[in-house]
């Protein structure tokens, strides 16, 4: 086939696109892996400055992973009942709730830590302790896991499996386990990447709820670029990105999968009158 | 395998059904099922049947005054996970996430059965129902007939009091629906559960049930074997729901029944206004010279065994009369007809509801 003009066209200003985006973010974790900066690359390649960052924040580091993991453990053990409850609700309120549910994607980030601080920050435990973040976190993302969980629950005929699983005899916890969650198992997931990407990069209202004794990687990020020489910012950013993408290279990836298998029919394979098949 | 040589009687005592809505899709009903019959729920689409083997599942409840027992026990409040009842649902309801195998034994499992205890018994089961090549595949790689199977044995596994089906068939195609049909009446004779079977198809019906409950708007139009419901419908109905009928109806003077195409006798009939009802196949045709009574070929159906003929000029509605498959006739063909008394089908209004 010959390409045209407009073939050639479009991807040099795909591939334009492309760099515009991705030289800046590889520019900066080459900044942190090189000597002196200023100097370019033939001052020659070190792990000085990452070095120097775990030395400096690596409290941020720790910090972000365990709030990331309670998020993701609130969101699980509230966000898939929820959902689950919302699914199963035929009443108009859980309707109303389900679009509610969605609100606090709409608010600003830091309208939600104003709140937070206006209503607990006068209790000074909590206010200093890194539960107060892992409040936000989960006000923040909590929705993002329901929702994937319902879209998947909304797909599936969940009344009829579970009446199938009750005539076998299994109690409600047995359905729950045996049945609906495994049936919502990609929607579990997606929703779980989603939680930890989010809670990982999240800025705005983890930079208002803060103190010095709870800072995070993205608001120690904030810091360094304020305060510290470039290498050491870049080398901080490269850690943050090392991360962060396998995060959202595996929401993309489970994403592109539960769309794949939404698509490809799952209806009954032709019955087939083969000798040893039917009877 | 441990199933019962008898499942448990069902009977339900006035029960009545109003959802939510207010529909009431149950009229107050009162009904005896006997242990290890199979009783078959027919009727239209709406007229309740689901609704009536959800009652006995458990999934859903009478209204006040209602009682259900399963031989003497009073289920009425129990629960499905409590009943024991085995079920098919009309869409299978099979584990999407489970093997054949972890579906077959899943209720087994429930019952918190020895891992190697479970693994025999669903090798047993999946080699009668012909499903052992199957076992390890997941349930969006079988094909309709096979997952009928598999739900199947998947309800039939741990010895339910009370089997409960619910259309299964009703996804198949023709041939295969008679192979599975055949399959499962052979397997309900053997393993003797009682058996509640949902069908809106009377030749299934007929073919399954021990007896067959005809509905109609959720009310009970008659109970009664195959034989009865068939020969001797106890209303218009039921008359018309089990196979074609042709109904004759017209004023009756000195035992005979005048219509446009000419006299019926009807030794039965006092003078008035009176109805007759033939089936197709129950009536004989005939040259039209000499005959008392015939009309005039509308349109006529090879069906192979049988040729379906519609009449006109005989009735109010067109006739319709079954003949032999080998003759031939052509429209406008003028015949005569005629109905042997033996052969009528007399509605037997006296015969009440036998529960
Ligand atoms: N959950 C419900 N709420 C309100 N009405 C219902 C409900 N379930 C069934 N009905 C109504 O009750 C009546 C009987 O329904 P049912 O499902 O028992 O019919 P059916 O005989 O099984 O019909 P089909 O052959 O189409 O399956 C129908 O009019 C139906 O609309
Ligand atoms: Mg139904």
């Amino acid at each position: 086939m010959k390409r045209t003009l407009s073939y050639y066209l479009q991807l040099s200003f795909t591939l334009l696109i492309c760099a515009f985006m991705l030289v800046p973010v590889l520019m900066s974790m080459t900044a942190g892996l090189t000597n002196n900066y200023f100097q370019g690359l033939s001052s020659g390649l070190t792990l000085r400055w990452v070095e120097e960052v775990m030395a400096l924040y690596s409290d941020t580091l720790w910090l972000t992973l365990k709030l990331a993991l309670a998020t993701l453990l609130v969101n699980l053990i509230a966000g898939v009942p929820a959902a689950y409850f919302l699914a199963c609700s035929t009443s108009r309120w859980a309707r109303v709730f389900e679009e509610l549910i969605l609100l606090p994607v709409a608010i600003p980030g830091l309208a939600i830590a104003l709140a937070l601080i206006i209503v607990y920050g006068g209790v000074q435990d909590l206010r200093t302790s890194w539960l107060f973040i892992l409040i936000g976190h989960v006000l923040y993302t909590l929705p993002f896991m329901v929702r994937a969980v319902l879209a998947v629950l909304h797909s599936i005929d969940l009344k009829l499996l579970e009446e199938g699983a009750a005539s076998l005899g299994a109690g409600f916890l047995r359905r729950f386990f045996d049945v609906i969650i495994p049936n919502c198992k990609g929607g579990i997931i997606s929703g779980a990447l989603m939680t930890l990407t989010l809670s990982v990069a999240e800025f705005n209202l983890t930079w208002m709820l803060h103190t010095p004794m709870t800072k995070t990687l993205p608001v120690g990020l904030a810091d360094s670029y304020a305060s510290m020489r470039l290498e050491i910012s870049s080398a901080y950013t490269l850690i943050f990105l090392v991360l962060l993408l396998p995060l959202m290279i595996g929401t993309q990836w489970v994403g592109a999968n539960t769309q794949k298998k939404q698509l490809s029919p799952s209806k009954p394979r032709h019955a087939s009158l083969g000798k040893n098949d039917e009877h | 395998m441990n199933i019962n040589e008898h499942g448990a009687s069902i009977r339900f005592e006035n029960c009545q059904k109003t959802f939510a809505d207010g529909t009431l899709a149950l009229h107050s009903l009162d009904l005896s099922v006997h242990a290890g019959e199979t009783l078959v729920l027919l009727g239209p689409s709406g007229c309740g049947k689901t609704t009536m083997l959800r009652l006995i599942a458990g999934l859903e409840f009478p209204d006040k005054g209602g009682r259900i027992l399963f031989k003497d026990e009073d289920v009425t409040r129990q629960p499905i996970e409590k009943r024991n009842v085995g079920m098919v649902f009309q869409s299978y309801a099979l584990f999407p996430n489970m093997t054949v195998a972890e579906n077959v034994g899943y209720g087994l499992k429930v019952q918190k059965l020895k891992a190697d205890v479970i693994k025999h018994q669903v090798a047993e089961m999946l080699d009668m129902m012909e499903l052992g090549a199957l076992a390890p595949r997941k349930i969006d790689q079988l094909s309709g007939g096979q997952r009928q199977r598999v739900a199947l044995a998947r309800a039939i596994i741990t010895s339910p009091r009370v089997l409960l089906l619910d259309e299964p068939l009703s996804a198949l195609d023709a041939i295969l629906r008679d192979r599975l049909r055949a399959y499962i009446n052979t397997l309900l004779r053997q393993l003797g559960i009682t058996t509640i079977y949902v069908t809106h198809d009377q030749e299934e019906a007929m073919a399954l049930g021990d007896r067959i409950v005809v509905m109609d708007h959720g009310r009970v139009s008659q109970i009664g074997t195959p034989r009865e419901i068939y020969f001797s419908p106890q209303n218009d109905f039921v008359a018309d729901f089990i196979g074609q009928i042709n109904t004759f109806e017209g004023p009756v003077s000195n035992r005979r029944m005048t219509l446009p195409g000419g006299i019926l006798h009807c030794a039965h009939l006092g003078d008035g206004h009176g109805k007759l009802y033939y089936r197709p196949k129950d009536i004989e045709i005939t040259a039209r010279a000499g005959s008392e009574f015939g009309g005039v070929v509308h349109q006529t159906q090879f069906i192979g065994d049988r040729n379906r003929i519609w009449l006109k000029g005989v009735n109010h509605d067109l006739v319709i009369v079954d003949s032999d498959g080998r003759s031939d006739f052509f429209i406008g063909q003028e015949v005569g007809l005629r109905l042997r008394p033996e052969q009528m089908i007399r509605l037997d209004r006296q015969g009440g509801a036998a529960a």
